[in-house]
């Protein structure tokens, strides 16, 4: 059996025995997770962006950028705490 | 016998230096219109470098989509803002418990931020950029991807404005097609603001570039 097949398996076992709301908390931080990986994404590329545009304005758009992982860092710890 | 054609005498250097003070006077008069903060029309960009830039290059004009093409996206900002307070008066929420519903509220935002601050990106720093040297096109299309076009200013051929429908001529906003000699053949600004203007810049920039071409004083 592959580990892909051993997954599976584990998942039909065990996602009976969850309740629902169990499993929409799940899917929340999962989705919570991905997003935290798009915020990292978004201040590599207004750190691109401001290497290939050098003005005055990057500063506070690297700003904005950092704010919004900060917040989505936030949110995602809220999610695990209080879901 | 009458002359059939009498070539007339080359100008002089006065004359020549006259034309040429004409001429800058006349850019000077075309880029001096213009604010500069969060605009589509930037003559002579202070504090402004891009990544390519040689030493001695110099920023004649910056442009950037017409600041009415975000509108729509603007617009659509709103109405997310304003979605979940809809949505609540419409339909009973109760089901979901209030943790729940509170960390779902918080995402919906995280997403309409995302939305709108990529959309601002875009807009910003999707530029198309003259010097005194060359003409660039610098195009984010999608994450993490970025797309350069340069051409050399004496290697540009011709320049076409389109302009058509009702928004673009209100505005006064349309697409700078400029066909050029080198490998890409056509570099296009798209929905530039003042078109005509650009095409008199680019058009101004190439008859130095001969001038200084004539003069041998090529970089």
């Amino acid at each position: 059996m592959t580990p892909a097949d051993n997954f599976i398996q584990f998942l039909v076992k065990i996602i009976p025995t969850l309740s629902f709301w169990l499993l929409v908390k799940i899917l929340f931080i999962i989705g919570l997770a991905l997003y935290l990986a798009f915020a990292l994404i978004v201040i590599r590329q207004v750190g691109l962006m401001a290497k290939t545009l050098d003005g005055e304005f990057n500063l506070p758009l690297k700003f904005v950028a950092w704010v919004h992982l900060i917040v989505s860092l936030g949110v995602f710890l809220l999610a695990i705490f209080i879901l | 016998m009458p002359d059939i054609f009498i070539a007339k005498p080359e100008p002089q250097k006065p004359e020549l230096e006259k034309q040429k003070e004409s001429l800058r006077k006349e850019l000077e008069e075309i880029l001096t219109v213009g604010s500069r903060f969060l605009a589509s029309f930037v003559p002579r960009p202070r504090n402004l470098r891009f990544e390519t830039q040689e030493k001695k290059e110099k920023i004649v004009l910056l442009l950037r989509r017409h600041p009415i093409t975000n509108i729509p996206w603007i617009l659509l900002t709103i109405l997310l803002v304003f979605a979940p307070f809809f949505i609540k008066s419409f339909i009973s929420l109760d089901f979901i418990p209030g943790n729940y519903q509170f960390i779902l509220f918080l995402c919906w935002y995280l997403l309409t931020f995302a939305f709108s601050f990529e959309r601002f990106l875009t807009w910003f720093f999707n530029v198309n950029i003259l010097t005194d040297e060359r003409v660039i096109d610098v195009n984010f299309p999608t994450l993490l991807y970025r797309d350069i076009t340069e051409a050399k200013i004496d290697k540009i051929q011709d320049v076409n404005i389109k302009t058509g429908g009702y928004i673009r001529s209100l505005f006064n906003f349309g697409d700078v097609l400029i066909q050029t000699a080198g490998a890409i053949p056509e570099i296009c600004f798209e929905a530039v603001p003042d078109p005509q203007r650009v095409s008199q810049v680019i058009n101004q920039l190439l008859y130095e570039e001969e001038q200084e071409k004539l003069e041998g004083r090529v970089k």
